[in-house]
């Protein structure tokens, strides 16, 4: 839940990533980075959806919160990024939720498909740790002090 | 002429029509020079023959009359000799001389001698006889008792044909004929013969003999010999005219009705005949007809003889000859032309119908054969014009399936090329997860276990990061190549002076630190290309001069510009760096190679090859111009000429 305005807000990121390795990494950047966040991390695109929608294994609202931001990778095995994109922007609950495409394609089609999905930034994957922790300051830096979130 | 089996020969001469001509004027020319030759021969033969025989005719004719007249002349003067003859004229002289004709003496004479006179008369075939005096009183006629009223001095009527030929042949002393006499009371034309009567040669009177025409005209009208329209005229001179003096064949009462004035251009042969010429020729006459003649003159009598015949008749033959060579000449004429036809239509119908196959081939229908008909040279034509269209047949199938076989390759290699693209892209893009793995991982190593790491595993773990760090770049570049053969933007019009600043923009960072002088040609054009593609070529060259200018000179100095060839855009980027060894020009456009090692300059050696591909999208082409250590110019050029789409 965001905090009172002017103040550093703890937020609530759901990280969707199917690479462990990766979900590690961004795991690890985001707490060097020092900021409050409760980051949740999913391991595909149907489980995101059931995140969100508070299904399945998620029905509990008290350990699995609403996210105020979706980290979503692309390359997902059976639903992958885009469809989890797609399927949230249209449904009007759900789709105030800013969604930050993070993944490790640099290409502009992916680029621009993923706007023109209702993505609200577009993050490629440093390969470089160092270079990741960076982003992650801006990351944290952009949302948590200069942006403002809907509200539910 | 028009031969139907051979259609759009409209301005040129079909074979068929060549063929028709060809055979009508061998054939035909020869042909018509031999009929006409053996008609103007014949008919001048002919011509000949008719006039010798025409000729034959008349002059028999000309025998039979002369005889006749001869043969009447000469019995007067036989009788004028007789000496009963002398002795009746001295007989009836003297009983005139006593008394008249009415005395007693002359009654006795007469009735003495009468008979005797009467007699000759009858035989000779006379009209009449006279006896008459030296004095030119007529002594006695035959006919006396009913023509003559009164014995006349006929000397006082000097007009008249009697006294004429008496006093002619008393003044000869020989026998006379007169002129022929008309009588038109009695329809009758007369000629007078006298014969002088001498006794002790001394002339005491004369014998003369009426004769009539009919003996002439029973001449004149037999017609043996003349055909049809042959006929015998006889004319003497009466004042200016040729009169006719029997009957013509055609006009029955002609006898001096028909006459010519003598001099005028009229029935010539008339002419001639009567002024006492002999000859022939064709002339026309009184009814207008053309007609051969002979002409000839009986000199004692006077008169003139015309024997003639009309020309179509004379002809006849000759044209009855023409008409059979003109009727031989159509027919063969026809034959030529039919056979020609025949003939032009077994050389043309082979031809004609190779001519429709090939254009039944030319039309695309390869399946199309000749027939071949004849045994011939046109059949060998046929034959061999099939053979070529079977070898056409093959060589096309031959075509063909080797264009399908390219087209084939041709897909199987863009499939490839496709697969290669996507492959290098998937490969790139999974690449970089274990990379990043490997980065983090190891940083973490280094963050987690720093206490128990020494310097030399501190080194290892950068070494590790370094060449994940070199291999991220690697993949970057593969990727860029990659998606620039797999994106085509569409061509547009770019302004070349703006993309040039946008991209100096990009690296102004880099011109400022390494202080370049970058020259930038005023006036660069405004062109069709990719402007993302063209960017990044700009790009590169920029790059790669300020790279390689920067480190070798204390004043880098970089240079942009163009120039407008034929059909293409010629860029350059120049530097002042330190320059490419010529063999090495080629190569340096070939994917991630370097000259140098990444720790000289840094890069991975893809752009170029990514500046090279992009180039030939644009049609356009890419070299250096570089010794070593003079620095280099890159110049690449842009067709004009491009398609919609890259």
């Amino acid at each position: 839940m965001p905090e009172e305005a002017g103040r550093i807000q703890t937020l609530n990121i759901l990280l969707v990533e199917d690479n462990e390795a990766d979900a590690k990494i961004t795991v690890r950047a985001f707490n060097r980075a020092e900021s409050k966040n409760n980051l949740y991390v999913v391991y595909g695109g149907q489980d995101a959806l059931d995140f969100i929608y508070h299904l399945k294994g998620y029905a509990d609202k008290e350990r699995f919160p609403s996210p105020d931001i979706i980290l979503l990778d692309i390359n997902m095995p059976k639903v992958n990024g885009f469809q989890v994109l797609e399927k949230l922007k249209s449904n009007s609950g759900y789709s105030y939720i800013p969604v930050i495409v993070l993944s490790s394609s640099k290409n502009p089609e992916d680029i621009n498909r993923s706007y023109k999905l209702g993505a609200s930034g577009y993050i490629p994957k440093a390969v470089d740790y160092e270079d990741f922790v960076e982003i992650v300051n801006v990351f944290n830096l952009y949302w948590k002090i200069v942006s403002r979130l809907p509200r539910k | 002429m028009k031969i139907p089996f051979i259609k759009g020969a409209k301005k040129k001469l079909s074979i068929g029509d060549k063929l028709v001509l060809s055979f009508l004027a061998i054939s035909l020319i020869p042909f018509s020079i031999a009929i006409y030759i053996s008609y103007a021969t014949s008919r001048k033969v002919l011509e000949e023959e008719v006039a010798n025989s025409l000729s034959a005719v008349a002059d028999n004719k000309n025998n039979q009359i002369k005889n006749y007249l001869d043969e009447k002349k000469m019995n007067v003067t036989r009788l004028s000799l007789m000496p009963e003859l002398t002795d009746a004229l001295e007989q009836f002289n003297s009983a005139f001389a006593k008394g008249g004709m009415d005395s007693p003496d002359y009654l006795i004479t007469d009735k003495k001698y009468s008979p005797f006179l009467t007699y000759y008369q009858r035989l000779f075939g006379y009209e009449d006889l006279f006896l008459i005096s030296s004095q030119g009183d007529i002594l006695f006629s035959v006919k006396m008792e009913t023509d003559f009223n009164s014995v006349s001095k006929i000397v006082n009527r000097n007009d008249s044909e009697l006294a004429k030929v008496f006093l002619s042949a008393k003044e000869t002393s020989k026998t006379q004929a007169s002129r022929f006499e008309n009588y038109p009371v009695e329809g009758k034309t007369f000629i007078f013969i006298a014969s002088p009567v001498l006794k002790g040669g001394e002339f005491i009177g004369a014998l003369a003999a009426q004769m009539s025409n009919q003996g002439l005209s029973d001449i004149v009208k037999n017609y043996r010999g003349l055909g049809s329209t042959g006929e015998t005229m006889l004319v003497v001179k009466i004042k200016n005219k040729a009169v006719s003096v029997t009957p013509l064949r055609f006009d029955p009462n002609a006898v001096f009705k028909h006459s010519v004035v003598l001099g005028g251009n009229k029935e010539i042969a008339l002419q001639k005949a009567v002024r006492g010429e002999e000859g022939s020729g064709i002339y026309t006459d009184y009814r207008g007809k053309r007609v051969l003649a002979q002409w000839r003159f009986i000199p004692f009598f006077n008169i003139g003889i015309v024997v003639k015949m009309d020309t179509s008749e004379v002809f006849v033959s000759a044209d009855k000859l023409r008409n059979k060579l003109l009727t031989v000449s159509l027919l063969l004429f026809l034959i030529v032309v039919f056979s020609a036809l025949v003939i032009a239509r077994s050389i043309s119908a082979p031809i004609k119908e190779l001519t429709k196959v090939s254009s039944v081939i030319t039309g695309g229908d390869l399946s199309a054969r000749a027939k071949a008909v004849s045994d011939d040279e046109v059949g060998d034509l046929a034959l061999s014009f099939n053979q070529m269209t079977d070898r056409l047949v093959q060589a096309k199938a031959n075509v063909e399936g080797e264009r399908e076989e390219l087209k084939k390759q041709k897909a199987l290699l863009e499939q490839a090329n496709q697969e290669l693209d996507r492959f290098v892209y998937t490969v790139s893009h999974d690449l970089r997860a274990p990379l990043r793995a490997i980065s983090s991982f190891s940083t973490f190593l280094e963050e987690d276990y720093k206490d128990k790491l020494d310097s030399e595993g501190k080194d290892n773990i950068s070494e590790i990061r370094k060449g994940v760090k070199r291999m991220s770049q690697l993949i970057d570049d593969l990727l860029t190549l990659s998606r620039i053969s797999r994106i085509k933007n569409p061509f547009e019009e770019v302004d070349i002076a703006e993309l040039v600043g946008s991209v100096v923009e990009r690296i102004k960072f880099d011109v400022k630190e390494h202080k370049v002088d970058l020259k930038i040609q005023p006036g660069l054009p405004a062109i069709r290309c990719d402007k993302v593609k063209l960017g990044e070529v700009f790009l590169n060259l920029l790059t790669n001069a300020i790279k390689f200018s920067s480190k070798s000179s204390m004043n880098p100095k970089v240079e942009i510009g163009w120039k407008d060839s034929a059909d293409a855009y010629e860029f350059y980027v120049k530097d002042n760096g330190i320059g490419i060894d010529p063999k090495y020009h080629k190569e340096i456009f070939g994917i991630f190679r370097r000259l140098h090692t990444s720790s000289e300059y840094e890069g991975t050696g893809a752009g170029l090859s990514i500046v090279k591909r992009i180039i030939e999208d644009h049609k356009g082409r890419i070299w250096v111009e570089s010794e070593q250590g003079k620095g280099a110019v890159f110049h690449f050029t842009i067709s004009k000429d491009l398609p919609e789409k890259s």
